[in-house]
């Protein structure tokens, strides 16, 4: 058997941890801007409401990158929902 | 279903497979900082009797208060309080930004409080003498009560272990660690509904799992709950995307959003003078607007001429069992002009849906509904949640004894036997030994002298004392040795937790009951209940370890510990 870290690092553990903790913070985040910008409530109302469901959307994306699919395909199904997200906030709050 | 976890890794095999790893690795590497965070939380519930077991000085207080109350001694009448209070802070405080003043409990007794925003913006308070409105030293009982942080010590160690931002983070991170492995857990369950009902007592690792399975399923919902709306109080701090992004970053970001959200309608200071009115016709008002006795006034821009007085309401016990959402009534005005700016009926929010789900989540994770009834709900489904935590961890360490620990290799390479004995030390540390910290930093509360300077940081000092030694002795000590010693020294401490009260403060359990103290009395029969259930583990460990010794049964000791 190989050696412990050998293992860690070839199994992608590591990438798949960062992807989780990292690329899910992200498009929690992406959404949290997301939403406040939609949402047609008073703008701190929908800046709140959008952290309250950034929280189980960073659930489901840690999970999910944990499932049996690639490091890659969990790195893209992370980063390009969270620059779409990003980039519509942008667009729309650029626009209004 | 122990072979099966063992096999997969990352995102190896089939989903349900991939959730078993995560619910495995996940849960143990937060196993031990989450049973910490989730004991003393559920310690928390019970914050106030806690802190009034921790100040025994007090309660002749209490006492001669509580009979002045129902004498008809109040102290001054409402009038009186809130011009007190006002001449105090014209007096003392004439530049602050903001002055708030507590005149009385719901009734119109007890203290009478005010407090201001000092020149760092911090909060600062002072009591008045609720007979004569001389404000009271604050050191004058120095020596005579002890400084204790009481049962706030759990509180503040349960959401960010008296570590500030950096531990709120770190405990945010653990509650979403939580939530991971509750969610993976799920998956890898499939018969949720069956176990329900299943424990196969004395099967050694079967007994586990059913133990670990029982507790998490019956109590699921709560268990999501409680972590989510940990996670979301703190929501501005950990997910501070959205204010950063419209309301700018930092301390003076998260200001303006806090603002917008509640009090967009703030007035800038004019920077024309003007004396603030007398506050008791605007009281008299507001208690009439809103229905509910004034628990607080507040004085926005002092002196200015934009000044605004809100009066907030104290909810009774009987409101707060009717709804969850825990704001009281307030009503806004002009200093200026009497008019009134803003009415809020009690249960009703400033803000709109989201508000509501923030003050509603707020209320569900602190209680502050339901009255003693759900509390003592909570503390149980607390306690099941440790015991989620606990098992889980214990249940990791015996599938593998004696499974791994002969062979060459097991999971961690050459360093498995190592990374085991590491995690059984932390096993025995972190739930024992977490236990020992607890009852210990009750009985500091004691044993410390009095007039101690610095009194309230030694008793936190003996908490985090005792658990450093419980973890050195559970790293030196052979594990089922450490489990014992440390189980008995835990039911020892808390089963004589009441002699101790008696010799050191002359307060005895019987004592109590007798004066209907029940939240003295309440501390120490929850104390001696925890005594007999590690007095009960320690006897169950010892009857076990003896067996095990003995050549006949040496066998049981793969199953066993």
């Amino acid at each position: 058997m190989t050696p412990f870290f050998l293992r860690f690092v070839g199994s992608s553990v590591l990438s798949r941890l960062l992807a989780a903790v990292l690329g899910g913070y992200l498009l929690a985040s992406a959404l949290a801007v997301f939403l406040a910008t939609v949402l047609s409530e008073p703008r701190a109302e929908a800046v709140l409401a959008g952290m309250l469901w950034s929280f189980p959307v960073y659930l489901l994306a840690v999970i999910w990158a944990f499932s049996p699919v690639s490091s890659g395909r969990v790195w893209l199904g992370l980063l390009l929902p969270s620059v779409v997200l990003a980039g519509a906030s942008a667009w729309l709050a650029g626009g209004a | 279903m122990a072979e099966r976890r063992n096999a997969g890794g990352a995102g190896q095999g089939g989903f349900r497979q991939a959730q078993a790893w995560l619910h495995t690795w996940c849960g143990l590497w937060f196993s031990w900082l989450l049973f910490a965070v989730f004991f003393t939380g559920t310690l928390a519930v019970f914050e106030e009797p806690i802190s009034h077991w921790m100040t025994p000085e007090h309660h002749a207080q209490e006492q001669a208060q509580a009979a002045a109350c129902a004498s008809g001694q109040r102290g001054g009448d409402l009038g009186q309080r809130l011009a007190w209070g006002l001449a105090y802070m014209e007096k003392h405080h004439p530049g602050a930004e903001m002055w708030e003043l507590w005149p009385s409990d719901a009734e119109g007794a007890g203290d009478l409080r005010v407090y201001w925003f000092d020149e760092k913006r911090q909060y600062a308070s002072a009591e008045l003498d609720s007979a004569t409105g001389q404000p009271l030293d604050k050191d004058q009982s120095h020596g005579a009560v002890r400084a204790t942080k009481g049962g706030h010590h759990f509180v503040d160690f349960h959401y960010r272990l008296h570590a500030g931002q950096a531990g709120l983070w770190v405990v945010g991170i653990a509650g979403m660690a939580m939530l991971v492995a509750l969610l993976s857990g799920v998956i890898t369950h499939r018969r949720i509904f069956k176990d329900f009902f299943t424990f196969r007592a004395r099967k050694g690792q079967r007994s586990w799992l059913d133990a670990h399975n029982a507790v998490a399923v019956l109590t699921l919902p709560f268990q999501i709950m409680i972590a989510y709306t940990g996670i979301a109080i703190s929501a501005s701090t950990l997910m501070p995307a959205g204010i950063a992004v419209y309301f700018g970053t930092g301390s003076q970001g998260l200001r303006d959003y806090v603002v917008a959200l509640n009090e967009s309608d703030r007035p800038a200071p004019s920077g024309r003078s003007m004396a603030v009115p007398q506050l008791e016709p605007f009281v008299q008002r507001a208690q009439a607007l809103m229905g509910q006795p004034v628990r607080a006034v507040v004085v926005d821009n002092p002196g200015d001429a934009a000044a605004r007085i809100g009066v907030y309401g104290w909810n009774s016990e009987e409101e707060m069992q009717q709804r969850l959402n825990p704001t009281t009534g307030m009503v806004m005005f002009s200093a200026a002009t009497a008019e009134v700016l803003r009415l809020r009926q009690p249960g009703e929010v400033d803000g709109g849906d989201a508000s509501m789900a923030k003050s509603v989540i707020g209320s569900l994770h602190q209680v502050e509904f339901g009255g003693q009834a759900l509390k003592w709900l909570y503390f149980l489904c607390g306690l099941a949640g440790s015991a989620m935590m606990a098992s889980g961890a214990i249940l990791f360490m015996v599938k593998r004894r004696g499974k791994h620990l002969g062979r060459q290799a097991g999971e961690f390479g050459s360093a498995t036997a190592r990374v085991y004995r590491l995690v059984e030390g932390l096993n025995v540390a972190a739930i024992a030994g977490l236990g020992l910290a607890c009852i210990g930093y009750l009985w500091a509360n004691r044993l410390v002298p009095v007039g101690l300077s610095h009194r309230a940081s030694w008793e936190l000092a003996v908490f985090f004392g005792l658990w450093s030694l419980a973890l050195l002795h559970a790293l030196v000590r052979a594990p089922a040795a450490a489990w014992r010693e440390q189980l008995g020294l835990l039911a020892a401490l808390c089963l004589l937790l009441p002699l101790l009260n008696w010799i050191t403060v002359g307060d005895s359990l019987p004592a109590q009951i007798a004066r209907g103290d029940w939240e003295s009395a309440g501390v120490e029969l929850s104390a001696m209940a925890m005594g007999l259930l590690a007095a009960w583990a320690w006897r169950y460990l010892r009857r076990r370890s003896a067996r095990s010794q003995s050549p006949v049964s040496a066998g049981k000791m793969e199953v066993g510990a």
